[in-house]
């Protein structure tokens, strides 16, 4: 029992940890721009399909495979602030984002369904299929894998937003673009590198996820969902935020479905996120601001 | 106040006028003096189900060209319509009620999905058009139910006897598991083994249900793995059971596991990699080969002939293209005999079938006997062991 439990939270972990580097991602763009990059999700799925066809129908090493897969989701990514943010006027009701991105979102997943069809790829991995097993407990590699590289992500973002000159311009365009540009910050810069890592950490988050999932054009929504799910359940715009709520997303998911059946796993998942909103709007580590009258 | 009253009643005729003509372009049979005669082929040729609708194409075409080419059958050409299904049950539907409506499909063949199958079937009997069936849920012939519906696919139940015959005659394992998905095909394959098994006054010992999103199967494989499961039975489609032999191997459970038909989709041998290695189901006798004897020669000319005309483009499921060049071919000799092309005509043809022989089998129906297959015709093969387009049989199968 013990064991089981064990190693169903390693499992809930690493699934936690993909949605926490998606979460991650979705908070660079919001910590520089204010919007939510709801096209994340598919972002992913698209380096995940081009990275499949470097790798097994193109023969590139492995980590090759993956610096040009980042490259190019960084340039799309870059192409799509160019595209789909930076001509948006000022909106207070915020409307106008939000379709845009997910305009963005679809446009991905129908030109990924054209260029790649619609059938999932196996994606190939580093390991053996052998899990690593102590003391009872198994765990696949590519979980292990999965739950460092979020860590790692989430102690380099912290550090760079709270102790870098990068980090705090950014912050600084998110909050008032034009007082940020009046003291000299490129604010439209800053916003492109934003974007551009998010894109690498798109192709990043799909080689993790493509081992456990194998990699089709649905799986850039889902993963979008749970990213942003993660992202609002941690406190939107921070970086442990994210990685707190991707793993308490992924440990409702998997455990739920284990001890309450595959039925109700995304409902258990949900209804967290909507029980915390309710109690913490802000997010569980998210910044409550008090507003003087 | 009576102007809307108006339009109301207006629009209410209309309504009526519009039902009807759809409900009597269902329910119209044909007047037997079509020009051409045409087929209806609904396919999932997008979605988890893709290789069966291109294997479905693929056969299908070049039989009906040859057809045609030699003047087609009493002076009548034959048409071909396809339609993707894509997978999905509603889709299904609105091809049925196209290929019924728009193309007035004398025949229809296909939903190789068993949970499209069963969406399908009530709207193609209604309209009285004989449907021969690809998906393999058991309930899915019965003459009293579905008198217009035929198959000349493999039968759940026969797959089921067959796998749980072989376990115990082998002596493969002692404590059985079961696992199956939650759409309508699982829940045929859970009922068709739970059946198999009671025969031998057996019980699962561990029974698992999964949702046809889930791609982590950590939990089921292991509890399975907990309850001491020595041998698993699985029904699911071939990404589903990727996924399940993916999650299960990283838990190290790595029981020898049996299943359906949807084990050996492209899917599963592109997706599952050595995580599959021990899986095998069941499979049309006549495209397998053991592993010593090669394969038979006629089987090997097939599979030649295909891949002259499909190249690289050729399914890996090539056993599934001959079952539907089977059918095609039923479907050319059952309009040479019927008296007319409509489909009470047609229904009749197909029930006085007698001994028609084909790659996969000779088939014979009757009023009461709507699937075509044999015991004899199925076998167990292992899911990844294909060599030239040919299964290989698990040990101890003929």
């Amino acid at each position: 029992m013990v064991t089981e439990l064990a190693s169903l939270t390693i499992a809930g972990l690493a699934i936690g940890s993909v949605y926490a580097l998606m979460a991650l991602a979705i908070n660079v763009v919001f910590s520089a721009r204010r919007v939510v990059n709801f096209a994340q999700g598919d972002l992913a799925m698209l380096a995940g399909l081009i990275g499949v066809t470097l790798i097994s129908a193109w023969g590139f090493p492995y980590f090759l495979s993956l610096i040009g897969t980042a490259g190019l989701a960084a340039v799309i990514a870059l192409a799509i602030e160019r595209l789909a943010v930076r001509p948006l006027p000022p909106d207070e009701t915020n409307i106008t984002w939000i379709l845009s991105m997910v305009a963005v979102a679809i446009i991905l997943s129908n030109a990924s369904q054209l260029i790649f069809g619609t059938d999932p790829m196996a994606f190939p991995s580093l390991f053996s299929g052998r899990p690593i097993e102590f003391a009872g407990i198994r765990a696949a590699p590519e979980q292990l894998v999965a739950i460092v590289f979020a860590a790692i992500f989430m102690t380099g973002f912290s550090v760079i937003q709270n102790h870098t000159i990068l980090g705090k311009a950014m912050k600084a365009a998110a909050r008032d673009p034009d007082m940020a540009a009046m003291v000299g910050i490129g604010v439209q810069r800053y916003i492109a590198v934003a974007f551009a890592t998010a894109g690498a950490m798109a192709a990043v988050t799909s080689f993790l996820v493509g081992p456990m999932t194998f990699v089709t054009p649905e799986l850039g929504f889902s993963l979008g969902i749970k990213g942003f799910a993660a992202a609002a359940l941690g406190g939107l715009g921070t970086f442990g935020g994210a990685v707190a709520g991707g793993a308490i997303l992924g440990l409702a998911e998997t455990l739920s479905g284990a001890y309450l059946g595959s039925a109700v796993r995304d409902s258990v998942s949900l209804v967290i996120l909507c029980i915390i909103l309710v109690f913490r709007p802000t997010g569980l580590v998210g910044e409550v601001r008090v507003l003087k009258v | 106040m009576r102007t809307v009253q108006k339009i109301m009643r207006a629009s209410l005729w209309v309504l009526s006028a519009l039902v009807a003509l759809a409900v009597a372009q269902v329910t119209a049979p044909s007047t037997g003096m079509a020009e051409d005669f045409t087929i209806g082929v609904i396919s999932p040729m997008t979605g988890v189900g893709a290789d069966l609708g291109i294997a479905s194409q693929q056969a299908v075409e070049p039989v009906i060209e040859e057809i045609n080419r030699a003047g087609g059958v009493k002076g009548m050409q034959i048409k071909v319509i396809f339609r993707d299904d894509e997978s999905n049950p509603q889709k299904g539907v609105a091809a049925a009620y196209e290929l019924l409506q728009r193309y007035h499909a004398n025949i229809i063949m296909g939903a190789n999905l068993t949970n499209v199958a069963f969406a399908v079937a009530p709207i193609v009997n209604q309209a009285k058009v004989p449907f021969i069936v690809m998906g393999t849920g058991g309930p899915l012939i019965d003459p009293q139910k579905f008198p217009y519906s035929f198959r000349t696919n493999v039968p759940t139940d026969l797959e089921a006897a067959t796998l749980v015959n072989y376990m115990l005659s082998q002596g493969v394992g002692k404590k059985p598991g079961l696992m199956v998905d939650t759409t309508a095909l699982g829940q045929a394959g859970e009922q068709a083994i739970r059946k198999a098994l009671q025969m031998h006054q057996m019980e699962p010992v561990a029974y698992e249900a999964f949702s046809p999103a889930d791609t982590d199967l950590t939990a089921q494989g292991l509890r399975l793995q907990k309850a001491g499961v020595d041998v698993l039975f699985v029904w699911s489609n071939g990404t589903q059971l990727a996924h399940a032999a993916r999650s299960f191997e990283s838990v190290g459970f790595n029981p020898p596991v049996f299943g359906g038909f949807g084990m050996h989709q492209e899917s599963f041998i592109n997706l599952a990699g050595p995580a599959g290695n021990k899986w095998a189901a069941t499979i049309l006798r006549a495209f397998t080969r053991s592993q010593t004897e090669p394969a038979p020669a006629a089987v090997k000319a097939y599979v030649a002939k295909m891949k002259q005309r499909w190249g690289d483009k050729l399914t890996k499921t090539v056993e599934i293209s001959a079952l539907w060049d089977d059918t095609a071919h039923l479907v050319v000799d059952v309009l040479k005999r019927a008296t007319s092309t409509n489909g009470d005509a047609l229904k009749t043809a197909l029930e006085q079938t007698k001994g028609f022989k084909g790659m996969i089998s000779t088939y014979s129906f009757a009023p009461d006997k709507h699937d075509g297959l044999n015991p004899a015709d199925i076998t167990i093969a292992y899911a990844l062991g294909v060599v030239d387009n040919i299964r290989v049989r698990v040990p101890g199968m003929r």
